[in-house]
């Protein structure tokens, strides 16, 4: 056997020693472990204290031994006597003495000690959300009712649960279909599960609106001296959409590219020589600017 | 764990469902490093309630159960370490006292005892490698130290472990 076999194997026996043994803490969690501090101090206290009377019992008890005048025990009547009957003969135990030496005889278990076994699954319900809803939330709060007292998990995560046993836990759903499977553990450690298919539907991004863009026109020159006279407009506008320039001289339009910019060029063949006009630019919706344009080009 | 493999994922995870989960492996590893059965979960109760204490920041870690872990198996060495020594002094005056695994065959128990008689980062490297499987870089979080640093301490135990057993320390890592 090499090492690893032997550390293997005897980390195997001794991690299934720590799972065989009832774990007090794990059955409450951490509330259970402080009160287990506590008791224990407190058990530390008691045994201490229990030890001086124990002592200082004894004493009186050796005391009493050696004075003529006790002859019987006082503890007889601290305890009371048990009497047990088994079938036709009744047998009566001995109350235990201070001195603790009496070992009680073999008496069957009194039917007022047994135990009821719960061997009762506890009931568990997902009362949110149905089975086959559809939701568009991806924080999702499941919820249900259970056994009072008992556990309910979602895989390795706990719901809180209620003292009349109401449960509820938030879990995060991925798109598409999601089985989440709860489990509830009772006391007794029996068992229950439930499952509930929930469908999260990623709802649709809005549709973008693209930016509004405010129209705006410039013009280039305002006056021409070149024939046959001409000026250049330019500026924003709704991507898509048309704008126009017209005058009583010359008109054109152009469409207004996808970043918004638009630009023409207008020529105003029949302007008169030096006598300035309105020219105006316009889009779909109504907006415009006046400009003033002078033509130089003598006729 | 069924909602989880099917596709749901939860909020970061709760103190209890940790504690839940960690509990019963890290009172093994107090278990092997400590010689006590008892003790070992006292000693994993402890480390959990410091924990608890300070779950707002210890949950945020990438792995908790290594603080846990590293928490207990500085506890574990000390207390065998302080009992080892207090036997000693036991035996001293002549009061023999038998710190017995009476859960665990003569053969694991020789093989804790001769893991507890190494050097403090030793054991705890091994109890790490041969409790949990623990790879090199797990060992080297949860011991604080570089994964260099722990892959040495794992083989130094392993050939004075070995030594101790009269064994062959084989190929492993």
């Amino acid at each position: 056997m090499t090492l690893d076999d032997r550390g293997r194997r005897a980390a195997r026996n001794l991690t299934q020693e720590v799972e065989d043994a009832p774990l007090l803490l794990m059955e409450r969690g951490v509330p259970a472990a402080r009160v287990r501090v506590q008791q224990s101090r407190l058990l530390s206290f008691a045994g201490a204290f229990a030890a001086v009377v124990l002592l200082v019992g004894l004493t009186l008890v050796q005391v009493d031994l050696f004075s003529p005048q006790r002859e019987t025990s006082t503890t007889s009547d601290t305890f009371p006597v048990n009497t047990v009957t088994t079938g036709t003969t009744s047998t009566t135990e001995a109350p235990p003495t201070t001195t603790g030496d009496t070992v009680p005889s073999a008496v069957p278990p009194s039917t007022a000690d047994t135990v009821p076994v719960d061997d009762n699954a506890p009931a568990l319900s997902i009362t949110f959300p149905e089975n086959g809803a559809t939701v568009a939330e991806k924080s999702l709060r499941f919820a249900g009712t259970t056994e009072p007292g008992a556990i309910v998990a979602a895989g390795p995560y706990l719901a809180d649960v209620s003292e009349d046993g109401q449960w509820s836990i938030v879990l995060l759903l991925n798109p598409g279909g999601n089985l989440a499977s709860f489990t509830s553990t009772d006391g007794a450690g029996n068992t229950t599960e439930a499952s509930v298919s929930v469908t999260y539907e990623v709802p649709a991004p809005p549709k973008e609106e693209p930016p509004s863009i405010m129209f705006t026109a410039f013009q280039k020159w305002g006056s021409c001296a070149e024939s046959p006279p001409f000026d250049e407009f330019f500026g924003m506008a709704k991507p898509g959409t048309k704008v126009s320039v017209t005058s009583s001289f010359g008109s054109a339009s152009t469409t207004a590219a996808g970043n918004g910019e638009w630009y023409v060029k207008v020529f105003f063949e029949a302007a008169p020589y030096g006598k300035a006009f309105e020219v105006k630019a316009r889009d779909d919706f109504g907006n415009k600017v006046i400009f003033e344009f002078t033509s130089l080009v003598a006729k | 764990m069924q909602a989880a493999d099917r596709g749901i994922v939860t909020l970061p995870e709760r103190f209890e469902s940790f504690y839940q989960r960690e509990f019963r492996s890290v009172v093994g590893l107090a278990y092997a490093l400590s010689g006590s059965r008892w003790a070992a979960e006292d000693l994993a109760q402890e480390a959990f309630i410091a924990a608890h204490r300070k779950w707002d920041r210890i949950g945020e870690y990438e792995s908790p159960g290594a603080w846990v872990r590293r928490v207990v198996a500085n506890m574990a060495v000390s207390l065998y370490r302080k009992r080892a020594s207090e036997a000693r002094a036991m035996a001293r005056i002549a009061v023999h006292r038998q710190e017995a695994l009476p859960a665990l065959d003569a053969e694991d128990n020789d093989f804790w005892a001769a893991v507890r008689a190494l050097p403090k980062r030793q054991a705890q490297a091994i109890a790490l490698h041969y409790l949990e499987d623990r790879p090199v870089a797990e060992v080297a979080d949860i011991l604080d130290c570089s994964p260099a640093t722990a892959k040495v301490h794992l083989h130094k135990g392993r050939i004075r472990l070995a030594e101790r057993l009269r064994m062959s320390p084989g190929d492993g890592s």
